[in-house]
Parts: structure tokens; sequence; C-alpha cells
């Protein structure tokens, strides 16, 4: 009997650059047996502005408005990182009120940014709910980070050396009457989608990462804590009056202990928004009066020498490598940021995952697609 | 409107000698059953939205007619007035052929369900089996709507939507066989007539077998109706819009009809096979009253659909294989065992089916009355920390 | 230097030890790199990078296990990489500085010892035109696969036209037209 051979092939699905669920301009080609991911090639590069090369063109402080397009859900974290290396570099010492007020619009900006990723993550799942609940509470963050400093999503609120805007009158009493009346709601919003059967069927022992895998490829921030690395650089390496502020660093916690799931990393970015709470109501505690920033001069011109900064941004450290050859502009900014080096991790976990397991990982990492390209 | 049935019902079943008056007056029924499957559709539609915006804290369609219910004409006429793309190497008429072919599915139904209990637009003794069959149309409208698209996510969905229909037919088709078994008929009048005013002489609360077969049922109609936690052959978030994603136009109006008009199919079969149809105790029966209450226990269950479908996310492909395969047929095989067994009991024994079912019944007011109780204790609660907090301190 | 910040030093990692060990283990007379602002900071030379960096990830006493961050500053003739290691273990970091020439430099990919680094240097690649040797996938990540020149050298011309795309810069007569 003669035993015909089938040929078969895989398929290739372009997924994006217009795709729903790739939470930006992002795209996979992706070769599946059927529902299954063979080999999954992410293409970056489509919301690439070329950031880094304007750096080079302008003084260092101009520089300032164009970080809060390197993550605009967080732009207060990115300003503030870069607001930090050049500070260091040119040793511009910030008052404390300034970084009382810097740790609180930044933990405000960490509150709504989390609060996205939770709400995408939820969505990408199937569950619209839990999503624009979500971004009801974010509107209310907006609107009191309008009243701080007169913008909705690109702040540009920081300025080399201290803040451009003290705290309006009203500020602080508001701000914790929105506390007060966001945690209740989001206990809600955890307990409507995170314990619900189906969610943590889609997201549990999904796309596991181990503490080793997850430091050869350098994640970071939540990503990594989900991993079960306790690592947190307001922590470890605090920098600004993090260790003046008690706040714990969660780690992964499933109901199996840490797995480095989906789950976990989801569950990583649910609890520090409790502890950005926490943080922000200690600081109204302690913060002190006093000047807003310090004097610098028109024209900065740093001492030569190069620096490597990290802060802790929604999406992990975002490291700001700054190059300086004593001239009025950067020699060469380098923006290492969180999805970046979650995004080079995809292709080696999406193997062998459904194409609905792409969705969810890609949910669970919270890629942001500009802070990625940059 | 008692006339308007009745001379409807006369029409129907009159001798009719001609074969013309015959052809005349289905015509004129199925328009009929057109005209009310689109108010459905659009008014599910409508429903539906808003029940959404309610549960998303957001208000949803108001603008056109009073309170919005126009909505769904306004959606209609501006889709009817897109251009009709076919894509560059779509199979055409296929392309065309499958929406016509969902729709007909799900029109199809429409014949043998009742409205209210004593009157359907064709009463064939095998009403059951017949919905069963005429659904399956859709399975092939929307695996031909995924091939004849040319795109791979089309292509996906229309796989994945087949794989899903036909394996959750078979729960649906075994979860009413206990039924099936009780009332002895495929009819749905039968199946109505067979059960009684009072919530425990129900299908479902004969025993424990056929009301946990109803939850079988209600599960695997939620899978072949393509409703989250089912959706998975349109999921947004994954397929793009499956099957859909290159109709427009009024095609792509056809496919949304009949997914909204098989969201009233559902409720209704389980309103007529397991929720005692539009009976009413007390004397209180009459036609139009049953039409009544009959719409009142499917728009129930339609509610209860809507419901479901924003508050969960969706099963993954092979998860929601699994439960098919490996716990919904199962368990509606030993429900349609248990049942047989549970009759010959009942025949031996008549008194412990009413007990039974007064049982369940207790059991079912029980949860109920405690579900209702802590939701409003919960509202309570949320109102009182959110006032608190809102309001200083 | 503003006394919060100084509090970071008690992580910086005393260079010495480092350079002892190299030394110990390699045979190699490393020098600091005394540019850099903070933290500690040594010179590689380019064809001994990939076993320095080896060491460096796998003694047991520094155990760098993670690659923050590669990238590469174009300066004169001369392409100055940098690698920043970091370890959880002893919480420290530390720059890796190699230079190469910016014309047709190329350096041993260190990819092989952390998967991170992958990307980062097809980032450098594309952005700077550094070749790594051994780089498994050596392609364009941000540009397009057939942009011609490396954007962020310093001797890079704009083109004036990508795929038929005008992209001269936009001035006042170009506007009346």
């Amino acid at each position: 009997m003669v035993k015909e051979e089938l040929k078969t092939e895989y398929m290739t699905i372009n997924m994006g650059p217009q795709h729903p669920s790739t939470h930006g301009v992002i795209r996979f080609v992706i070769k599946t047996d059927g529902e299954i991911i063979h080999h999954c090639e992410p293409d970056v590069g489509y919301l690439h502005r070329s950031i880094e090369k304007i750096a080079e063109l302008m003084p260092w402080q101009s520089f300032i408005p164009y970080t809060d397009r390197v993550d605009y859900v967080a732009a207060m974290n990115a300003n503030w990182s870069y607001c930090m290396a050049v500070e260091k570099l040119a040793g511009i010492e910030v008052p404390e009120r300034a970084e009382y007020l810097r740790v609180i619009v930044s933990e405000l900006n960490r509150i709504s940014s989390h609060l996205v990723a939770i709400g995408a993550a939820d969505m990408d799942m199937g569950a619209y709910t839990p999503f624009i609940h979500a971004l009801r509470e974010r509107e209310s963050i907006n609107d009191l980070l309008e009243l701080i400093c007169g913008a909705r999503l690109t702040y540009n609120y920081m300025s080399l050396g201290g803040v451009r805007f003290d705290a309006p009158p009203l500020f602080k009493e508001k701000t914790l009457a929105f506390l007060d009346h966001f945690e209740p709601v989001h206990e809600q919003i955890h307990r409507l989608i995170s314990d619900n059967h189906i969610f943590q069927k889609r997201f549990r022992k999904v796309a596991v990462v181990s503490a080793d895998m997850a430091k050869k490829y350098n994640l970071v921030g939540p990503n990594l804590r989900g991993s079960g690395v306790k690592f947190d650089v307001r922590k470890d390496e605090p920098y600004s009056i993090y260790d003046q502020l008690d706040f714990d660093v969660p780690v992964g916690k499933g109901f199996e202990g840490v797995v480095g799931d989906c789950y976990d990393r989801y569950i990583v970015r649910a609890e520090e928004i409790r502890q950005s709470v926490r943080i922000i109501r200690q600081c109204f505690d302690k913060m002190p009066e006093g000047d807003i920033a310090a004097k610098v001069k028109r024209v900065l011109k740093p001492p030569a020498g190069h620096i490597y900064v990290r802060t802790e941004t929604p999406r992990g450290d975002a490291g700001y490598f700054i190059s300086c050859d004593g001239k009025t502009s950067p020699e060469r900014v380098k923006i290492r940021t969180g999805s970046f080096t979650a995004m080079s991790i995809i292709p080696e976990l999406a193997k062998g995952l459904f194409i609905a397991d792409l969705v969810a990982v890609i949910g669970s990492f919270d890629i942001v697609a500009p802070e990625l390209d940059r | 409107m008692d006339i308007l049935i009745q001379t409807i019902g006369d029409i129907i079943n009159a001798d009719l000698g001609s074969p013309l008056a015959a052809f005349i007056a289905l015509l004129l029924v199925s328009l009929a059953i057109l005209g009310f499957m689109s108010l459905t559709a659009g008014g599910l539609s409508f429903i539906e939205r808003r029940v959404a915006g309610r549960m998303q804290s957001r208000i949803g369609p108001n603008r056109v007619g009073p309170q919005g219910i126009l909505q769904f004409m306004a959606d209609g006429l501006k889709c009817a007035q897109k251009e009709d793309l076919i894509p560059d190497g779509a199979d055409r008429l296929l392309f065309k052929l499958a929406p016509v072919l969902c729709f007909i599915g799900v029109f199809g139904t429409f014949a043998v369900l009742p409205w209210g209990n004593g009157f359907f637009a064709s009463e064939l003794n095998v009403g059951l089996l017949y919905l069963m069959s005429v659904t399956s149309l859709v399975v092939i409208g929307m695996l031909m709507a995924g091939w004849s698209s040319n795109n791979k996510w089309s292509l996906l969905g229309g796989m994945r939507s087949a794989a899903q229909m036909v394996s959750y037919e078979i729960p649906v088709a075994l979860s009413l066989l206990p039924v099936i078994l009780l009332c002895g008929s495929l009819s749905f009048k039968e199946l109505i007539g067979a059960q009684g005013a009072m919530p425990w002489d129900w299908n479902i609360l004969n025993s424990p077998f056929t009301f946990i077969s109803f939850f079988i049922f209600f599960l695997a109609a939620l899978a072949e109706g393509n409703r989250t936690p089912f959706d998975i052959p349109e999921g947004e978030s994954e397929l793009v819009a499956g099957y859909c994603t290159e109709y427009s136009g009024l095609r792509f109006v056809f496919f949304f009809f009949a997914e909204w008009a098989n969201l009233y199919v559902i409720g209704a079969v389980a309103a007529a096979v397991f929720l005692g149809g539009g009976h009413l105790p007390f004397g209180l029966e009459s036609d139009i009253v049953s039409l009544l209450v009959f719409f009142a226990k499917s728009f129930f269950m339609v509610f209860i659909i809507i419901w479901l479908r924003w508050t969960l996310p969706r099963f993954r492909v092979d998860q929601m294989m699994t439960l098919c395969w490996k716990t919904l047929i199962p368990l509606s095989f030993v429900m349609l065992f248990g049942q047989a067994i549970t009759l010959l009991i009942y025949h031996e024994l008549t008194f412990l089916q009413s007990i039974v079912s007064l049982v369940l019944f207790a059991i079912c007011v029980l949860v109920g009355v405690k579900f209702v109780s802590r939701v409003l204790v919960n509202i309570k609660e949320q109102k009182y920390k959110m006032m608190h907090t809102l309001t200083g301190s | 230097m503003s006394p919060i910040y100084a509090r970071m030093s008690e992580v910086v990692l005393n260079i010495d030890v480092v350079l002892n060990i190299v030394k110990d283990e390699l045979g190699l007379d490393l020098v600091q790199d005394e540019s850099a602002i903070e933290g500690s900071s040594l010179v590689v030379p380019s064809e001994s990078l990939l076993s320095v960096m080896e060491v460096l990830r796998q003694h047991e006493k520094l155990k760098f296990r993670v690659l923050m961050s590669q990238t590469g500053v174009h300066r004169g003739e001369d392409m100055l990489l940098f690698y920043h290691l970091h370890s959880y273990e002893f919480s420290h970091t530390i720059c890796v500085l190699c230079v190469v020439p910016a014309e047709g430099g190329e350096v041993d990919s260190v990819s092989c010892i952390w998967s991170g680094a992958d990307w980062l240097e097809r980032e450098t690649f594309d952005l700077l035109g550094v070749h790594f040797k051994g780089h498994p996938n050596l392609r364009r990540i941000m540009m397009p696969e057939d942009w011609e020149g490396h954007p962020l050298r310093k001797d890079y011309k704009m083109p004036t036209e990508y795929a038929g795309i005008d992209n001269t810069p936009c001035s006042l007569e170009k506007l009346d037209d």
C-alpha cells in the first residue's frame, strides 16, 4: 500500500499594525499551525520618532516636553527620569518640597497608568466593563493632574531643579478625597475581574517566565516582580525621598505562590496601586513648605561625562543614559524602557501558545508602543 | 389585539381552498413575522446598548427618538447607505450568499416558535427537531463568510465558529431530551401544554435532572448564539471581528440582525420548554395575556444573557471545546439517564413528584432571596462609602 | 551634589575589586573610565570584551546577571560602546566602556551571554552602524529594512527622499508654490 504524504505548511498571519489588541502600532508576523503559534516575530518601529536624535539638537531644558511623548501613559515618570539624570549630571540640588510634589504626581500617574494596564488586559480578555470602570477612575486622576499643571496627558510639569508650579489650593483636599473614594472602587474592580474564574483560566499558567529567564532578558518593574524577583528601584536604590516613605514591594502571588505567569504580572500591578495610594497619603502628611525649584542657569553647561540613571516608572525602571561633552546640548541620550525589553521576550514566550494567549501576553506585559519605539 | 390574533389564527387554520389564497395567507404571516423579528432584533440591540451603558456608568444611545429608542433604525439606515465592499480575491458568490444563509437560519426558527400558549405560525409536530436543524444553517453561513472573505482572520473565525457550533449543538439537543422524555412530544404546543401555571409545575422543576438540564441548555445555547463568554468566533480583541471582518453595509447588518434575533430565540425556547410557556394561574389566562407572560419570560432570559455578556471575559478556544466535550456532553447524558429512571419512579410513587418539585422550588426561592439581599446590602454599603467619602472627612 | 543623591553611592561597587578579579581570571590590565559621573566604570579593549563580560557575569563575587542597557556614542573617529550591568544578588552596578573605530567598527556580540542583548544590539546597529560579530539576527529594528545610513551618527545626512516621499526641509519658497 502506498502511503501518501500530505504536504502541510504553516499559515503566516499578520497581526497588526492595525489590530485591536496590539496596544498601539506594533506588528507581529505569526506563523501558526491552525490556532497554535509556531513562530512569532515582532516588528517594531512604527512609532519611531527618533526622540534620541532630537535630544542632540536642542538645549537641555527644551527636551523635557519630548520625554512626555516617550511614554504618554505615564508622562510624569518619564519627565522625572530625564530631569533627574540631568540634575545629577549638572549637580543641581532639588528643594525638598519639589521632591514631595514630584513623588505625589508620579504616584498619581502610576495609579492611572496601572489602571489603563489592568483595564486593557481585561478588555483583551473580552471583559469590557472593568475597562470602562478603570478609565472612569483615571479621568478623576487626570482632573487632579490638570489642576496642578494644566494638562491632562503630556504634562511637562517637571523642570530641571524642581517643578514648574506649586500645588494649588484645594489640591491636597481633592486628592485625599479622591483616594478615599478610589480605594473601595479599586476593590470593586478587583473583585469584579481578578477573582473571575474564566479570567483566571485565561491568565494563569500562561506564558510562564522564570526568575532566571526574566533576568536574562532584563525584564523590569512589575514584569520582573511578577516572576518573583523582589526588586524595586524605589526601595533598593532609593532616589528622591523614597527612603523616607513606608511602602511594600509586591511580588506576584497567585494562589500557588510565585509562578511568573500572566496572572502574577497582572496582580502585581493591582497591588502596586494600593502601595501608591499609601505613598501619596504619607507625602501629604510630611510635605514641608518651601521653594519648588532650584535656580538653574538659562544656558546649562554640565561637565563632560556620562551617567546612567534609573527610576521606577509604571513599566519598570526606565534607564536614561546621557553622555555630555560639556556643550549646551546633550551629546547622546539613550532611553532604555521597560516595554522594549518586555517585547524582546515575546518571541520566545509565544511558541506553542494560542493566538488568544498572545493577546493575553501582550496585555499582561503592559506594552506601550511609543515607549517601545521612542 | 385579541381579535387580531384570532383573525390571523382563523386565516391560518381555515380550510384554504385555492393554492393562491394559501400562498397569500402564508406570505402575510411570514411578513408579519419578519416585521416582528426586525423589531425584536432592533429593539434588543437598543436594549443591549442601554443595559451595557448602565453597567458601565455611562448612558448609551439616547438621541434618536424618545430615550434613543429609534437608534437601531438610524443605524440600519446608515448601514444601508454604506458602500457594499467585496474584497479582491473573495469568492463572490459565497461571499454574497453567507449573510443570507445566516439570516435564513434564524428566521426559519420563528416558524415554530410559540406566541403565547395557543398560537403558532405553523404547528409542526417535530417543532424542536426542526428548530435545531434549521439553526445549523447558521454554521454554514459563518463558515462560508470566513472562507470566502479571503482574509486569514475571517478564516480563523469561520473555523472557530464551525468547531464551536457543531460541538455545542450536541449538548443543546441532549439537554432538551429529558424534557422531551417527560412530555413525550417534540411539538411546542404539547411541551407547553404539559406544564402548569405554578412554578413547581414547570418542566425545569420536575426533577433535579431537568433542573440541571436547563443550565446545560442555557450554556450551550449561549455558545450556539456566539454570546460571551463564548463569543470566540468574533472575539474582537483576537480576531478583529472574526468571520464578518470584511463585510460592510447591509450584509454586515444581516449578520447582526441574525445574532440579535437569535438572542430572542434562545430566550423563547427556554421559556417554552423549561419555564412553563405563557401559563398564568388563577384563571387569568387568555391569548393576549399568555402572549405577554411568554414575552416577559423570554425577555428575562435575554436580559440575563446581556448581563452575562457585559460581565464575563471570554473563554479560550481549547477551553471552550473542553467544556463542551468533557463536561457538558457527559453531564447531559447523565441527566437523560437520570430523568428516565426518575420517570419510572414517579410512575410508581406519584406523590413523590410534587414533593421534589416543591423542594426544588423552595431551594430556588431561597437562593434568589439570598442573592437579592446580598446585592441590596452591597449597594447600600457602596452608596454609604461613596457618600461618606465624597462629602468630606 | 544634593545630600539626597549622595546616599546612592552606598551601592556603588569598588572598582579596584573588579579590576583585580579580571586580572586574576584573565591576566588583563584594565583601566578605570574616569568620565563616569556616578558609579564605577571600566574600559575594556574590544577584542577581549566577550571574555571580560563572561567573567563579570560568572564570577561569584560579581554575578552581573543582567545587562540593563547597551548603547553607543559617536564621538569623532571613535564609537564608544557602553554596557550597563547590574546584579540583583549584590545590588551593584557597573558600566563597561568599549571603544571601536566609528567606520567599520566591529565587536563581539554579547547576546550569547544575555539574551536581552539581542534587541539592544540590534538597536545600536540600526541607529549607529556598529557591527556585532556573532549576533544571531542582526537586522534593522527601528528603521525600515531598506533605509540608508544610521541616524544617530554625527555625520548622518537626512535623506531628501524616501520611497517617493519628499523629505527636504520646509522652506518659505516651497510653501509659496
